[in-house]
């Protein structure tokens, strides 16, 4: 299953998009952000379905949160690896 | 306790609506681990209570954009965040003579730092246009107290926020008194600060206030500490709310004062009325005892539920003495932190006694208080 993570600098940042965004029903979760694709110590991130990562964007952008950065993770023989995902 | 009529509502609401006290009680036994502090699902989910609080808390004053809420434990920490995160040595604040001491002792305690207190007439209200007088080129805040603890008098802070735009000078207004009796919209009223108490009209629980802090306000930290974002730098992130907001956050606490805020909210008018009619039979009361002053306005026009009065030849600290321990009525005497607030309505020495009528109050709570004050004349 391939999940996204889009990366905020905080956990408020991260729920106040994650709040807005169920509104509009686009259900993500919240989780720190895996050590690999942290920008920072302590972010966190959005994990949505990958068709979700433009509707979250748009969610962040209204809101005017920066996201740090967006990852899409796959799961292949129980290691996870991560590739950059390109909103343009 | 059973038997005790509060009428201390200035200090803190003792009352809490039932909603409150469950939702502090629930979320203390289910969501009490760390908001911000760890990925996981307890973690989280204070987080997200934090978040609700905060859009609650946005949405009831107007604010559009709730992460510039900062959460603090009451007014005075917002007021001192507010005050001593903007002004720099050199800067001129503007503040009235209605001041609680969270803003006149936070401003008197910066050395380098002058101030012009503006004069509020005898019964506690200000001219706005004193305070545009007051403004110099380097006059970097305007600080007003929105209702007085002292004399329940409410300032027109719309023509005050008027003056600040005019100026361009930010405005921080000490919402403890206001804050759920009066509607407050930041953007209406050129509010650039807004200070706020959770645990007096609110109805939140102890240990509860925020700080709003407009878009456009350059603030620096003045707590430093952990804040569960940008653990890498040694500066604190400049973005809000964690610029401002070190240390651990009660999230049970704020989510209760969310259910105050909404409780607020659903009885707004019921709220309002009730309270305006308990100070009316209270200053009509009081009015009539010939031994009695009151002070501050004896109409109900531009006022809050506070009373402040003294009863010829009594001490105001005897008085309520006497009030607490042989009517079981708690009032507060002297000069409730606002020494300034009484060299304004001529009380310094020794202060006033004051009621203040809170949502739960009834209207024999004022008619034992006014008896007991009969007896006392
Ligand atoms: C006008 C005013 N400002 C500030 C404060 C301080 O509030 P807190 O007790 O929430 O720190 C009070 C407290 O009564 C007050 O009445």
């Amino acid at each position: 299953m391939k999940y996204a993570y889009i990366i905020y600098n905080s956990i408020t940042f991260a729920s106040r998009v994650k709040r807005e965004a169920a509104r509009s029903f686009c259900w993500c979760s919240m989780l720190q952000t895996p050590g690999e694709i942290s920008t920072n110590g302590c972010s966190y991130s959005i994990r949505c379905k990958v068709e979700d990562v433009p509707k979250v964007a748009a969610v962040s952008s209204r809101l005017n949160i920066q996201i740090k950065g967006i990852y899409l993770s796959r799961q292949e023989q129980g290691k996870v690896t991560y590739e950059p995902y390109d909103l343009s | 306790m059973n038997h005790m009529i509060y009428l201390d509502n200035a200090a803190t609401s003792y009352h809490k609506p039932k909603c409150v006290l469950e939702t502090l009680a629930y979320h203390t036994r289910n969501s009490s681990a760390n908001a911000g502090r760890g990925g996981h699902d307890a973690s989280v989910r204070a987080s997200s209570l934090l978040m609700e609080a905060r859009e609650t808390a946005a949405d009831f004053f107007g604010i559009s954009d709730p992460l510039r809420i900062v959460f603090g434990q009451n007014t005075t920490m917002a007021l001192n965040l507010g005050i001593s995160g903007l002004i720099q040595d050199g800067d001129h604040v503007v503040i009235s003579s209605m001041e609680h001491n969270s803003v006149s002792r936070t401003v008197a305690a910066r050395e380098n730092v002058e101030y012009t207190v503006v004069m509020a007439n005898e019964q506690g209200y200000l001219n706005p246009f004193d305070v545009d007088r007051a403004i110099r080129t380097n006059t970097a805040l305007i600080v007003i107290n929105h209702a007085s603890n002292v004399t329940g008098s409410v300032q027109d802070i719309r023509s005050i926020g008027k003056i600040a735009e005019k100026h361009n000078i930010p405005l921080l207004v000490d919402a403890a008194q206001s804050a759920g009796c009066i509607p407050i919209d930041v953007e209406q009223m050129n509010i650039s600060l807004l200070a706020f108490a959770g645990h007096k009209c609110l109805m939140g629980p102890l240990g509860t206030g925020g700080l709003y802090v407009r878009e456009d306000i350059p603030i620096r930290p003045v707590l430093f500490g952990g804040t569960g974002s940008m653990s890498e730098s040694l500066s604190m992130p400049e973005f809000l709310p964690d610029a401002l907001e070190a240390g651990t956050v009660n999230a049970p606490a704020f989510a209760a004062l969310a259910s105050g805020i909404r409780f607020v909210e659903r009885h707004q008018s019921e709220i309002r009325q009730k309270e305006t009619y308990l100070t009316q039979r209270l200053l009509h009361g009081l009015l009539n005892l010939d031994s009695v002053t009151v002070y501050g306005s004896p109409l109900q026009q531009n006022r809050v539920g506070v009373v402040s009065f003294t009863i010829d030849g009594r001490d105001p600290a005897e008085c309520s003495n006497i009030l607490n321990q042989k009517n079981h009525i708690a009032v507060r005497a002297g000069l409730h932190c606002a020494a300034l607030a009484h060299q304004t309505i001529g009380t310094i020495q020794g202060g006033t006694v004051r009621a203040s009528v809170g949502f739960f109050n009834k209207p024999s709570d004022i008619d034992a208080l006014l008896l007991a004050v009969k007896h006392l004349c």
